[in-house]
C-alpha cells in the first residue's frame, strides 16, 4: 500500500498543497489562491510525468484506475456508483462557487508597473523620463539638507497613507484599494529609477496610462502642490529611508546602429 | 513523373508570387488610391494579416530549419559512414520540397493582403526598402534552384569526393536561406527600431542604416537558432507519428531513432536560445527604455509568465523523453534512481520561473500578504531568480543527456573513479556559482546585476565543455553492457516529442506577438503611427486564440504534407489511408486540442488588459464617432485646460465673469426664438457677442481663434461635454461645427505669441508704479481687487481687446464690476509706455500662479 505509486501520487500531491498553503504561511505570509492553483497545476503535471517515466511504475499507477472503471466485482461497481454521483456533484459545486454572489471584490487583474511615458509635462516644462536624473544628487555637499526637506515633505504629505515605516501602512491605508505602495522590500523602489518615482509622485493616480486600468489609485497628482525640487527631495529621502539605491539607467547607446 | 509534377506546381506558385510582386510595384505608383486602410466586410484586417503572417512564418521556419537539420544529419552520416543518416536527411529534404510551395503561396497571400489592407503603409515600406525588394526574389530563386540541385543530385553526387560537393550544396542552400531570413528580418526590425531616417522629416537617408538597425542582428541570431530548433522538433514530431503508425519492427526501430535524433538536435540547440533572447531584450531596452518596460514590466509582463510555463513544458518533456528512452538501453536502469532528484530540481526551477512578480490577489489576500508583492516569493519574480532557474534547468537537462549516453557503457580506463568525481565536481561548482551570482544579484545595483547574467551563462557553457571533454576519453573504450534496442521505447514517450513540437509552434506564435505588440500603436515605432481601428493591442487571452488558430492551421497543413510525403513511397509499403493511421491521427489530434486548450485556458486566467493607443486630439483625428463617455472626458479636460473656459465660466456655480453653464444644453434651445440648440451653442463659441446674457459684458473671445485656437475637433468635444452635463445626449454633429469639413491644415495665424514692440519689464514697473493700475487690478495676488484680476488676461483675450480696454474702458465692462475705470489713459500714457504696458500684459498667461 505505502509503496503503491497511486498512493504515493496522492500523498505527494496533498503534501505539496499543504506546503504551498500552510508551509509558506508558516515561513512567511500566505500566498494568494491564484498562485496556489498555478503551482498545483505544475506539480500535478510533474507528478504524472514522474509516474510515467518507467513503464512498470506507470502500469501499476494506472491499474487501480482501470480496475475501478472496468472491474466486475461488487466493490468496483459500488465505487463506480459513488464516482458517478460525486463527480457531477463536484462539478456542480465548482459551478456554484463560480457564480454565487460574492461580497468581496474579485482579485483585480492589472498591470502593477505600467510603463512610464517617454516624456511628461511638469508645470509647463517638458521632462524626458528616459534620460531624467535627480538633479539634487549632483550636489553631494547639500545631501543632508535635501534629505531634511524630503523628510518634511514626507511627513506633511505622504506619511498618512504610506506610513511611518514606509511600508504602505499609514493611518489611512486601510481605506484604499489598491493599498498605498510599500516602499520597503525589493519589489518597488529598489527596482525603479528615480525618474519613474518622480513621474508617479508628480502625476499620481490620474496620470496612470490607460493600460494600467482598472486602477482606482487614490494617489493624488502632486504636480500642483509640490515643486520639482520638493519631489526630488522626497524621492531622495525615501531611498535613504528604506536603505536602497535607485536603479540606474542602462547605458544609453545611440538610437539604432552599431 | 511525380517529380516533374511537383516541379511544375512549385514553379507556378513562384510565378504567382512574382506577379504579386509586380502588382505591388503598380500599387506603389498610386499611393492615394483607396486611402490608408481597407478591410473585407467586418473582418479585422489586422487579425487576418496576423494569422496569415504567423502561418507563413511557421512554414518559412520549417523550410529553413529542415535544411539546417538535414545538413547536420548528412554531415554526421558522411563522417560516421552510416547509411541511415543519409536516408534521414533525404527524407526530410523531400518534405521541405513540398513545404516550399506552400511557403511561397503563403508569402504571396501575405503580400497581397498587406497591399490590399494597408496600401499606404506598404507604399511607405516599399519606398524605404526599395532596393531590397528586388534582391529578395533573386535570393528566393537562388535558394530554390540550389534546393533542386541538392535534392535531384543526391544520387548523382553520392560517391566519394562527389559527396563533398553535395554537402557544399547543402551549405549553400542554408546560406541562401539565411540571407532570406536576414532580409525579411531587416524589414521587421526596422518597424520596431527604425534607423537611417532623417529625425526632422522622416525621410530615408540610408537604406543600409535602415537595414542595420539596433535589433537586426539580435533577431537574426535568435531566429536562426530558433529555426534549427524548430527543424529538429518538427522532425521529432514527424518521427513520432510514423513510429506510432508503423507496423513493422524495422520501421519502428528506424522512426524511434529518427525521433531521438530530432529531439537531440532540437534540445541541444535550444539550450542556447535563452541567451539569444536576452541579447534581443537587452538591445530593445538599450534602444528605448520605454519599449523595454512595456516588454518586461508593463503591458506585456504577463506574457512572460505564459512563456515560462511553456519553456518549463519544453524542458520537462525533453527530459521525460530521455528518461523513457533509457528503457531501450540495457544497463541504463542503474541511472533511474537519479530521475526523481533531477525531476525535483526541474520542478523547483519551473515554479521559480513561473512565479509572477506582482501577484493576482484579492483585497483580503493582499492585506494578509502586505501588498501586491509577497515578502518571500516576490523575490522570485525578478530577473536574478529567473536566470538562475533557467541555467540550473539547462545543467539538469545536460546531465540527463549524459546519463542517457553512458546508459550501456561501463568505463574501463584506469582513472575512471577520478574522472567521474571530477565530472560531478564540475557540475556542482557550476551550479554553486550560478546560484551564488543569482543570490548576489539582489545586493547589487541593476547595472552590475545585468553583468551577472552572461557570467552565469559562461559558467554553464564552460561546465558543459569541460564535462564533455572528460566524457569522451572516459568512455572511449568502454565495455558495452548491452545494446540499444531501437523501437523498444514506450508509446507514451512519442507524445512527449509531439508535445515538444506543438509547444515550440505555440511559443513561436507567442513570441511573435510579443515582438509585434512591442510597437504598440505604431506601424514603425515612433515614426509611422497606426491610425486604423486595429491600433490597439488585444488582451493576452484574445491573442492566445489567434495564436492557437495559426498553430492549428499550420498543424493541419503540415500533417497533409507529411501524408503526401508518404504517398510518394507507396510502393515501399505505405498504405495511403489505413485504419491504424486514422486512429493515431485522431488520438494525436485530440492530444493537440487538449494541449492548445490548456494554453488558451491559462492565457485567459491571467490579467486581461487591452492596450489602447493614447488619446490626443490631432487636427486630423476622427472624434465624431467617439462614444459619449470619451467625448465628455476629453471635453472636460479641454474646458478646464486649453479652452480656458473654466477661468470665467462655472459649472454648477456662477463663474467670476460669465454665466453658469450647468444647464446650458437645456437653455440653449429655448433662449432665442428660431435658433436651434446646436446652432446656439456653436455660435456662442465662434461669435460670442451674438447671444449675450444680460448682466454680462461682451468680453468673451472667439475660442476658434488665437490665443485659444480650438480646432473643430476640440470645439466638438467641448460642446459634447456641455451637452452631456445634465445627463443629456450629444446631438452636435460634425456638420454643426464650422471648418470641420475642410482638410486639416495648420492655421496661418500665429498660434499665440503676438509680437509686442514694448519692454515687458518696464511695462511691469509702469503697472505697479506710475500707471497706478495695481490700485484696482490684481496680478498674481498683488494689487487691489476692485476691477478684474488680470493674472491670466493673455490666455483669455486678444491683444486687440486689451488695447481697446485701456483706451476705451467703458466700451466693454466685465459683468459684476463697476464701470469706474478712468477714461483718458490713452492721452496720459505715451506711445512707448502703452507699448511697454501691453508687452507686460501679454506675458500674463497664468504661469506665475
Amino acid at each position: 500500500m505505502l509503496k503503491h505509486p497511486l498512493f504515493q501520487f496522492f500523498v505527494l500531491l496533498i503534501a505539496s498543497y499543504l506546503f504551498y498553503t500552510l508551509g509558506i504561511q508558516v515561513l512567511s505570509k500566505p500566498i494568494p489562491a491564484t498562485l496556489v492553483s498555478q503551482y498545483m497545476a505544475i506539480t500535478l503535471g510533474v507528478l504524472l510525468l514522474y509516474m510515467a517515466t518507467e513503464t512498470e511504475r506507470w502500469e501499476r499507477f494506472k491499474s487501480p484506475i482501470y480496475e475501478a472503471l472496468i472491474g466486475a466485482t461488487g466493490v468496483h461497481r459500488m465505487l463506480r456508483n459513488v464516482l458517478f454521483v460525486l463527480i457531477p456533484l463536484f462539478a456542480g459545486f465548482q459551478t456554484y462557487q463560480a457564480v454565487k454572489p460574492q461580497t468581496t471584490p474579485p482579485p483585480p487583474f492589472r498591470t502593477v508597473h505600467p510603463a512610464n511615458p517617454e516624456s511628461i509635462t511638469f508645470r509647463g516644462e517638458s521632462y524626458d523620463l528616459t534620460t531624467l536624473t535627480n538633479p539634487l544628487r549632483a550636489e553631494p555637499a547639500k545631501f543632508d539638507e535635501h534629505l531634511e526637506v524630503g523628510k518634511k515633505v514626507y511627513y506633511e504629505r505622504c506619511f498618512y497613507c504610506h506610513g511611518d515605516t514606509w511600508a504602505g501602512d499609514g493611518h489611512f491605508a486601510k481605506g484604499f484599494v489598491p493599498a498605498p505602495a510599500k516602499f520597503t522590500g525589493d519589489a518597488t523602489l529598489a527596482i525603479l529609477t528615480e525618474s519613474y518615482v518622480f513621474w508617479r509622485i508628480a502625476k499620481g493616480g490620474p496620470g496612470l496610462p490607460r493600460e494600467a486600468t482598472p486602477w482606482n489609485s487614490a494617489m493624488p497628482a502632486w504636480e500642483d502642490r509640490l515643486t520639482a525640487d520638493e519631489i526630488w527631495a522626497v524621492t531622495m529621502y525615501l531611498y535613504d529611508a528604506v536603505e536602497k539605491e535607485p536603479r540606474t539607467v542602462l547605458s544609453q547607446t545611440e538610437s539604432g546602429g552599431h | 513523373m511525380k517529380r516533374t509534377d511537383s516541379t511544375r506546381r512549385w514553379i507556378s506558385f513562384l510565378v504567382l508570387a512574382l506577379v504579386m510582386l509586380s502588382a505591388c510595384a503598380v500599387f506603389a505608383q498610386v499611393p492615394e488610391a483607396g486611402g490608408e486602410y481597407r478591410q473585407v466586410g467586418k473582418f479585422s484586417s489586422r487579425n487576418i494579416v496576423w494569422i496569415v503572417a504567423q502561418v507563413k512564418l511557421m512554414f518559412a521556419a520549417f523550410i529553413l530549419g529542415v535544411p539546417m537539420f538535414a545538413l547536420i544529419i548528412e554531415l554526421i552520416g558522411f563522417l560516421t559512414k552510416e547509411e541511415r543518416y543519409d536516408r534521414l536527411a533525404r527524407e526530410f529534404i523531400k518534405l521541405s520540397l513540398i513545404g516550399f510551395s506552400a511557403t511561397a503561396a503563403l508569402g504571396g497571400l501575405l503580400l497581397f493582403l498587406i497591399i490590399t489592407f494597408y496600401p499606404r503603409f506598404w507604399n511607405y515600406m516599399a519606398g524605404v526598402f526599395k532596393p531590397t525588394m528586388w534582391i529578395y526574389p533573386i535570393l528566393f530563386f537562388c535558394e530554390s534552384f540550389t534546393l533542386y540541385l541538392y535534392w535531384y543530385g543526391w544520387d548523382w553526387l553520392k560517391s566519394g569526393g562527389r559527396k563533398v560537393v553535395h554537402l557544399f550544396l547543402g551549405l549553400l542552400l542554408n546560406l541562401w536561406g539565411t540571407a532570406l531570413v536576414f532580409m525579411t528580418n531587416a524589414w521587421a526590425t526596422f518597424m520596431m527600431t527604425p534607423n537611417g531616417l532623417d529625425p526632422e522629416t522622416g525621410v530615408v537617408i540610408s537604406v543600409w542604416e535602415a537595414i542595420n538597425n539596433a535589433t537586426w542582428h539580435p533577431l537574426n541570431i535568435h531566429r536562426l537558432i530558433a529555426n534549427a530548433v524548430f527543424g529538429g522538433a518538427i522532425a521529432g514530431a514527424y518521427a513520432a507519428y510514423k513510429f506510432l503508425v508503423a507496423e513493422k519492427d524495422e520501421d519502428r526501430a528506424y522512426y524511434d531513432w529518427m525521433g531521438y535524433v530530432g529531439n537531440m538536435v532540437a534540445v541541444s540547440v535550444f539550450l542556447v536560445l535563452p541567451f539569444a533572447g536576452y541579447w534581443l531584450g537587452k538591445e530593445i531596452y538599450d534602444h528605448n527604455q520605454q519599449m523595454g518596460i512595456t516588454l518586461m514590466g508593463g503591458f506585456l509582463s504577463w506574457l512572460w509568465i505564459i512563456q515560462a510555463i511553456m519553456i518549463g513544458i519544453l524542458f520537462l518533456s525533453a527530459n521525460f523523453y530521455l528518461w523513457t528512452g533509457m528503457e531501450r538501453i540495457d544497463g541504463a536502469e542503474r541511472y533511474s534512481k537519479y530521475i526523481k532528484y533531477m525531476l525535483f530540481v526541474l520542478l523547483v526551477c519551473v515554479l521559480v520561473w513561473s512565479t509572477p512578480h506582482s501577484l493576482v490577489a484579492s483585497l483580503e489576500e493582499a492585506r494578509r500578504m502586505g501588498g501586491t508583492h509577497h515578502p518571500l516569493l516576490g523575490v522570485l519574480g525578478v530577473m536574478s531568480a529567473k536566470n538562475t532557474a533557467v541555467n540550473i534547468m539547462i545543467l539538469t537537462t545536460f546531465l540527463s543527456f549524459m546519463l542517457y549516453r553512458r546508459g550501456n557503457k561501463e568505463a574501463t580506463v584506469s582513472w575512471q573513479t577520478a574522472g567521474l568525481t571530477i565530472q560531478w565536481v564540475i557540475l556542482g561548482l557550476a551550479s554553486a556559482w550560478v546560484i551564488y551570482l543569482g543570490v548576489r544579484g539582489y545586493f547589487v545595483d541593476a547595472a552590475t546585476r545585468i553583468g551577472f547574467a552572461p557570467q552565469q551563462v559562461l559558467a554553464v557553457l564552460l561546465a558543459i565543455i569541460a564535462y564533455t571533454a572528460i566524457d569522451f576519453p572516459l568512455f572511449k573504450n568502454a565495455k558495452p553492457m548491452g545494446s540499444i534496442h531501437w523501437g523498444k521505447i514506450p508509446e507514451r514517450s512519442q507524445y512527449a516529442l509531439f508535445l515538444l513540437a506543438l509547444t515550440f509552434c505555440w511559443l513561436m506564435g507567442l513570441m511573435g506577438y510579443a515582438r509585434s505588440a512591442l510597437r504598440q500603436h505604431w506601424h514603425v515605432y515612433g515614426v509611422y503611427r497606426d491610425t486604423s481601428a486595429d491600433a490597439f493591442l488585444p488582451t493576452l487571452g484574445q491573442a492566445s486564440l489567434r495564436i492557437s488558430l495559426s498553430v492549428i492551421i499550420f498543424v493541419v497543413m503540415i500533417s497533409f504534407i507529411f501524408w503526401l510525403g508518404g504517398l510518394g513511397s507507396i510502393k515501399e509499403g505505405f498504405s495511403g489511408i489505413s485504419r491504424r493511421g486514422i486512429a493515431v491521427f485522431a488520438k494525436m489530434g485530440a492530444f493537440c486540442m487538449v494541449v492548445i486548450g490548456g494554453f488558451v485556458y491559462f492565457a485567459n486566467s491571467i490579467p486581461q488588459v487591452e492596450h489602447q493607443p493614447p488619446v490626443e486630439i490631432g487636427a486630423d483625428q476622427d472624434v465624431w464617432s467617439l462614444d459619449q463617455a470619451t467625448v465628455s472626458a476629453m471635453g472636460e479636460k479641454l474646458f478646464f485646460g486649453k479652452g480656458t473656459c473654466g477661468l470665467c465660466h462655472g459649472v454648477g456655480t456662477a463663474g467670476p465673469r460669465a454665466p453658469d453653464l450647468k444647464d446650458v444644453a437645456k437653455i440653449a434651445g429655448e433662449r432665442v426664438e428660431g435658433v436651434s440648440a446646436n446652432k446656439y451653442l456653436v455660435d456662442a463659441l465662434v461669435d460670442p457677442g451674438v447671444f449675450l446674457v444680460e448682466g454680462y459684458g461682451n468680453i468673451m473671445p472667439r475660442v476658434d481663434k488665437p490665443p485659444i485656437n480650438l480646432t473643430p475637433q476640440e470645439l466638438y468635444l467641448v460642446l459634447g461635454y456641455l451637452q452631456g452635463l445634465g445627463g443629456g445626449e450629444i446631438t452636435i454633429t460634425k456638420d454643426d461645427i464650422p471648418g470641420s469639413d475642410q482638410a486639416a491644415e495648420p492655421s496661418d495665424e500665429a498660434p499665440s505669441g503676438v509680437v509686442m514692440l514694448g519692454n515687458a519689464e518696464q511695462g511691469r514697473d509702469l503697472f505697479f508704479g506710475a500707471g497706478t493700475c495695481y490700485a484696482c487690478h490684481q496680478v498674481d495676488g498683488e494689487g487691489q481687487a476692485v476691477g478684474p484680476d488680470l493674472s491670466e488676461i493673455a490666455r483669455i483675450n486678444t491683444a486687440a481687446y486689451i488695447y481697446e480696454s485701456i483706451l476705451d474702458p467703458n466700451k466693454v465692462v466685465v459683468g459684476g464690476y463697476p464701470p469706474i475705470m478712468p477714461v483718458g489713459f490713452g492721452e496720459a500714457l505715451g506711445g512707448k509706455d502703452l507699448n511697454d504696458l501691453m508687452a507686460y500684459l501679454m506675458t500674463l498667461d497664468g504661469s506665475g500662479r
